[in-house]
């Protein structure tokens, strides 16, 4: 070794980086593993268990990979600290989310493909025609990037982007009634109306409100007006998906509200398979992340709601079918102000698999209307409409 | 497992460096062969054996070489020279180009029936290869010793700092440091400024210019623009420069902090005034080692013209193939064959009489021409980016998503085209050789860089789920 006396800022170069790898190596093995992460909605890798056919399969080194990645301590401040750089640099957007005006971030999506959306329209076609005289409707609802326009970051051409997908995606509905969500949710949110989440990439209760207004004006029926409803704030701390994806952590959380109407608690939400929940809500969800699933229990196969005093099918009021993703979670209360409701989402239900084709449930449930409510990015991204199909002809 | 990664960083690098120190000097050479074979299985364990294989074989045709010259047994000598390339062409022959080889027989009627293998690429084996066929033909040359002692020979080949991306260090040149090295705090502090160097290239540069390259190739050939095609070819080319160089420092700075000193690979070829200078400066150790171990055996320049153009076609040839087995690398390496018999013939004269800016912008526009040919494996897709380019088949020249991710890339372009040119590390230097105060923020910058990296490291590995359940 050499004797000469060492700089001193040799010493805290080569100290920094011993210091940071075996700090951070020390701290993630000693520190208990965590097994899920509510930010990411997924579970973490735990220390991976070694053996010789793990190893020459390649398992176990991806599995050592992966938990160096989920395990690693601080996992959120570094996440954090990356979207401070990429905005300090200028950016404006961070994991294809969009820092957006007056504390707006939006997931966006500039060259979808469509092959998805032919498909799932197609399917619906068939469907439409194979219903026969009971009336379908689809109602599409936008993405915050199609619906928060005037709040996207300067420069982006929101509008023509989102106008030019909407009009592609919808390209082969042909003749299926379509109920128009997108233009008076983004006349409203232009008006600075809080209709979708800030930090989520749902429509608020308020949003869901006029979706549910435009649905009962093409029925040709009265919907409630907003002061028939007691709006209630249940959480004031909603971080939603966006905002995980994002990781702009200085971004202020969201406000969640319920719309209560005289008897909405003597409504029975029945999850087949499930819990049966009396009232539509699912208030232990407000104690975690995912808040937005308090509205019917969150993402279920199939669920039913209807008056609690009586059974399903009871007759004394019209069944309505909604076929939906999660954006129907908050419509269905609505709804269920005046019809029983018969909840399926096709990311769950299997058609054919120990269950009714979609057709078959339509005429078990005696449906007098069927509506299929998605979101764009639902339609793009997901060809889960297909199975509408299944068992048909 | 790549340098850039966390499992490198936390577990691999602690447990190497601790072991590498703590056993005497003598055991160094042992412990960096362990670790080296580990590092190379780790993908694909069974390949371990491959590297023992290559390692035994290179070692006793070095000494069977050696010794034959010494009783003068010149012909015998250079059997075994041919032998031992023969078998490491054939290793690499069979691993990288057997399947490109029986896709272009099959086309061949009554060939169509030739098995696939669909092998794993074993990694780093074009580099090591390179190295231990450097290592025989310099015995051979009598421009080195056989090695001996098969730990230090062992780890010569294997040696993890470049064995996945480069440089390829040849025997000669690390020679003395296998059996003797210095390990002191200035050189380990010097191989870690440099390794983070490279860390930020690649982790902070090469991985956000190519996440914007993809997303500007993703774009439907009908939705793309003029404007937009070009900003992903420039980002392309930002890229697999800051990739490639940025690797290298990190092989270098690893190098340097287990006390072996590498050859720089990369010196700024993106300030180049012609495509001849951008060739001595584009990953140097592998022009170094065509020219001498291909270009020089077939002649050179010391012949008649013709056989001297047939040498640059051949390494040009070999130059190309041997980035990948695929025939756009072959176009490639063709492509700038045709480019430096151009500038030899009259352009070069030119060049250098004309402004440096013209120069500068006909390298550059040439050169990522070249990347074009190089990204795109299939040639039909590369052509549709190339009308892109010039405007066939596009929506428009610009459109206002260009100009939005034009302006909110202009701080980080302007970054890269700094990181380019030798200006930052000139000023580093210039700072750091005058006043302490320079030195103790560089020491502390390089420990924010350090953490900077971790940061988009963790975060390119986060992934929110929506609907987990599905």
């Amino acid at each position: 070794m050499n004797t000469r006396k060492y700089r001193l800022s040799d010493i805290i170069t080569v100290l920094g980086l011993l210091v940071i790898i075996y700090g951070f190596a020390i701290a993630m093995l000693l520190l208990p593993d965590k097994e899920y992460s509510e930010e990411e909605n997924r579970y973490l890798q735990t220390v991976p268990q070694f053996s010789l056919e793990a190893l020459t399969s390649g398992e176990f080194t991806a599995d050592v990979a992966s938990y160096c990645t989920d395990q690693m301590p601080l996992r959120n401040l570094f996440v954090g600290t990356k979207a401070v750089s990429e905005t300090v640099l200028g950016k404006q957007e961070n994991n294809s989310v969009l820092l957006g005006i007056d504390g707006h971030i939006i997931a966006k999506e500039d060259h979808p493909n469509y092959a998805a959306a032919d498909k799932n329209l197609a399917a619906v076609t068939a469907f439409d025609e194979a219903l026969g005289d009971i009336p379908l409707h689809l109602a599409v609802a936008g993405r915050s990037q199609d619906v928060l326009t005037s709040y996207s970051p300067a420069l982006y051409p929101a509008k023509k982007i989102s106008d030019t997908t909407f009009v592609r995606a919808l390209e082969s509905a042909g003749d299926i009634s379509q109920i128009d969500l997108l233009t008076p949710l983004r006349e409203y949110a232009d008006a600075g109306e809080y209709v979708y989440y800030r930090t989520d990439h749902h429509w608020t209760t308020l949003g869901a409100y006029y979706a549910y207004r435009e649905i009962m004006e093409t029925y040709g029926m009265e919907p409630y007006p907003r002061e028939y409803f007691t709006r209630e704030t249940m959480s004031e701390e909603f971080y939603g998906t966006t905002w995980s994806k994002a990781g702009m952590k200085w971004i202020r959380p969201d406000t969640m509200e319920f719309f209560r109407f005289a008897g909405d608690g003597t409504l029975t939400c029945e999850i087949v398979g499930g819990d049966t929940l009396e009232g539509m809500y699912d208030l232990s969800y407000l104690e975690k992340k995912d808040k937005y699933s308090a509205f019917i229990g969150g993402n279920n196969a199939r669920v039913r709601i209807y008056p609690s005093d009586r059974s399903p099918l009871a007759g004394e009021r019209e069944t309505l079918l909604l076929i939906k993703d999660s954006f129907g979670h908050s419509v269905a209360p609505f709804l269920a102000a005046h019809f029983d409701l018969e909840i399926i989402d096709l990311r769950y239900y299997k058609p054919l698999v120990g269950n009714p084709s979609m057709l078959e449930l339509v005429k078990e449930v005696g449906a007098d209307h069927v509506l299929i409510l998605y979101n764009l990015d639902s339609l793009l991204n997901s060809d889960n409409l297909v199975s509408l199909t299944l068992g048909m002809e | 497992m790549v340098f850039s990664s966390l499992e490198f960083l936390l577990l691999y690098l602690t447990v190497t460096l601790l072991l590498y120190f703590i056993v005497p000097f003598k055991a160094r050479n042992i412990v960096l062969l362990a670790v080296s074979l580990i590092f190379y299985g780790w993908g694909e364990p069974i390949y371990m054996f491959l590297m023992v294989f290559t390692i035994i074989v290179d070692y006793i045709f070095g000494l069977l070489v050696e010794n034959n010259l010494k009783k003068q047994n010149k012909k015998s000598a250079k059997l075994c020279l041919i032998l031992a390339v023969v078998i490491n062409l054939a290793i690499l022959g069979f691993f990288k180009y057997y399947d490109f080889f029986v896709t272009n027989l099959r086309l061949i009627p009554g060939l169509s029936g030739l098995p696939l293998l669909g092998l794993e690429l074993p990694i780093g084996i074009s580099f090591y290869t390179f190295q231990a066929l450097s290592y025989v033909i310099d015995v051979y040359r009598l421009d080195t010793r056989a090695q001996h002692n098969i730990a230090a020979f062992g780890a010569y080949v294997t040696l993890y700092p470049q064995l996945i991306a480069g440089p390829i260090v040849r025997y000669k040149d690390v020679d003395d440091q296998l059996t003797e090295r210095e390990h002191s705090i200035p050189l380990f502090a010097e191989g870690t400024r440099t390794f983070i160097a490279g860390m930020c290239k690649k982790v902070l540069f090469a991985n956000t210019a190519g996440q914007l390259w993809e997303y500007f190739r993703d774009i439907p050939a009908d939705e793309r623009t003029v404007v937009g095609a070009w900003i992903g070819m420039i980002c392309y080319s930002f890229q697999i420069y800051f990739d490639f160089s940025g690797y290298s420092d990190m092989a270098i700075g690893l190098g340097k902090m287990i006390g072996f000193r590498f050859l720089e690979n990369f010196n700024y070829p993106y300030i180049s005034k012609s495509i001849t200078e951008f060739w001595r400066r584009w990953h140097i150790s592998l022009g170094t080692w065509f020219r001498e171990y291909v270009y020089i055996p077939l002649g050179g320049n010391r012949c008649s013209k013709l056989i001297n153009i047939r040498n640059i076609f051949v390494v040009w040839f070999l130059t190309g193939f041997w980035h990948g087995a695929s025939w756009n690398y072959i176009l490639w390496g063709l492509y700038y064959f045709a480019l430096l018999m151009i500038e030899k013939l009259f352009l070069l004269k030119l060049l250098e009489r004309a402004p440096v800016v013209v120069s500068r912008i006909y390298t550059l526009f040439f050169v990522l021409f070249g990347w074009l040919l190089f990204v795109f494996e299939d040639l039909s897709a590369g052509m549709v980016y190339l009308g892109s380019m010039f405007g066939v088949g596009v929506v428009g020249f610009a459109n206002g998503l260009d100009v939005y991710n034009l302006v909110r890339n202009l701080v980080f372009f302007a970054i890269l085209v700094l990181a380019s040119t030798p200006l930052p590390k000139k000023l580093y230097y210039r700072l750091t050789e005058k006043y302490a105060a320079a030195r103790g923020i560089a020491a502390v910058g390089s420990i924010a860089a350090t953490l900077v990296c971790i940061a988009y490291l963790v975060d390119s590995s986060y992934n929110p789920f929506l609907y987990f359940r599905f």
